[in-house]
């Protein structure tokens, strides 16, 4: 049963990105914004409209950074095209609907459903400890973003210069943030399932 | 810039703050103590009302949260990005090379540090020459915090329950004369 929903829910996602990502619906922009709303709508009602805003809300250095790059492009008409704005209105909207996508899909995952695969145990570990180590990321995003934003260092410059270097370097901050916390987080989830488990096979012999 | 006295609603925490007096931050040197039962809105009073003003008059400030273990994350990294190499150094260190980047910040805000390293009277030591306002979430003796900034004017914010009604909690903050 557990393997059913497992293949259901990858099946999902393959057809989400297959249609969405690279295929047919990939340059339609009212339908990757239809996309968009719904997996928001979806989110927001598996958690809560602030943890959804939140995970958008970390999204915006990048799609800012990608909109700035678009239309430099399209202003030096790039290798000589001309749908650079278009190609990054779509990237814009696709990405952040990826992740909230990807958030809202699997998070239908259970420990339990875990626990349940015909995997060995070291796997079933592993397995565990990234769910464990990104969920917990999910919830920190938001309060990462929150705290980088009244850093006086980071604060931003007058003119376009100071307020591009100003993006870059929060968003580097919280890339960097988010890696060190799930570093640690996936080494301490890690030892402490191995840890608990070592004990109720101590108690169970 | 001035928090102005007031009704402030807390909806995430079902907290509705009533603020009996102005607060004058970063216009002179002062200290503000704040103390109170948990669960009355400090925190979300300092995240949800003074901070948003500090950002909105543009007014730097540095703040150390309730949950400085996982701030210290965002610190560690944004230093870095800095080109701060700061890999081995231990928290402590890390904070007060932190202060030392930040000579803009003129408020500081400790959400119940006490409990952390280090103490917040080194974070104080390392700051009088730049911060003018102080604002400290205590648990502990609200007197050994005021004693923290010495001759500077202390004033003692008081959360108080007044009623609680309809899943709301109606708190009072009572501003105490400045100690002398």
């Amino acid at each position: 049963m557990v393997v059913i929903k497992l293949v259901a829910i990858l099946a999902a996602i393959i057809a989400y990105f297959g249609l969405l990502g690279f295929g047919p619906w990939y340059r339609q922009l009212p339908v990757q914004l239809a996309a968009l709303a719904a997996v928001v709508v979806w989110d927001a009602l598996r958690r809560s409209w602030r943890e959804t805003l939140g995970l958008l809300k970390g999204t915006l250095p990048f799609i800012a950074s990608l909109l700035f790059f678009g239309v430099i492009f399209q202003l030096a008409r790039l290798q000589g095209r001309t749908d650079w704005l278009h190609d990054t209105l779509i990237k814009c909207v696709i990405f952040p609907s990826s992740l909230v996508f990807l958030r809202a899909i699997l998070s239908y995952i259970t420990y339990l459903d875990i626990l349940a695969l015909p995997l060995s145990m070291d796997r079933r570990f592993d397995l565990i400890t990234v769910k464990a180590a990104f969920q917990k990321g999910g919830q920190a995003l938001g309060r990462f973003t929150w705290y980088l934003e009244g850093y006086p260092y980071l604060a931003a410059e007058p003119g376009w210069r100071g307020a591009l270097r100003h993006q870059a370097a929060k968003y580097a901050s919280l890339i960097l943030s988010l890696y060190l916390f799930l570093y640690e987080e996936t080494e301490h989830a890690y030892l402490l399932l191995q840890n608990r488990y070592r004990h109720l096979q101590e108690g169970s012999q | 810039m001035r928090i102005p006295a007031g009704e402030y609603d807390l909806p995430e925490r079902q907290v509705r703050l009533a603020l009996e007096a102005d607060l004058e931050l970063a216009a002179e040197r002062s200290i503000y103590v704040i103390t109170g039962n948990n669960g009355l809105g400090k925190t979300s009073f300092l995240e949800r009302v003074v901070i948003p003003a500090l950002r909105r008059e543009a007014m730097p400030y540095l703040y150390l949260g309730q949950d400085a273990g996982l701030q210290l994350y965002t610190i560690r990294a944004s230093l870095a990005v800095q080109g701060l190499g700061l890999g081995r150094l231990s928290e402590a260190d890390l904070l007060r090379v932190w202060l030392k980047q930040s000579p803009e910040a003129r408020v500081l805000l400790l959400d119940e540090f006490d409990k952390y390293e280090p103490d917040p009277a080194t974070l104080v030591a390392e700051s009088r020459d730049f911060i003018t306002t102080y604002i400290m979430i205590t648990h502990g003796d609200p007197q050994a915090a005021r004693a923290l900034a010495g001759d500077w004017p202390a004033h003692h914010l008081r959360f108080h329950l007044v009623e609680w009604a309809g899943g709301v909690k109606r708190v009072r903050v009572e501003r105490e004369a400045p100690w002398l």
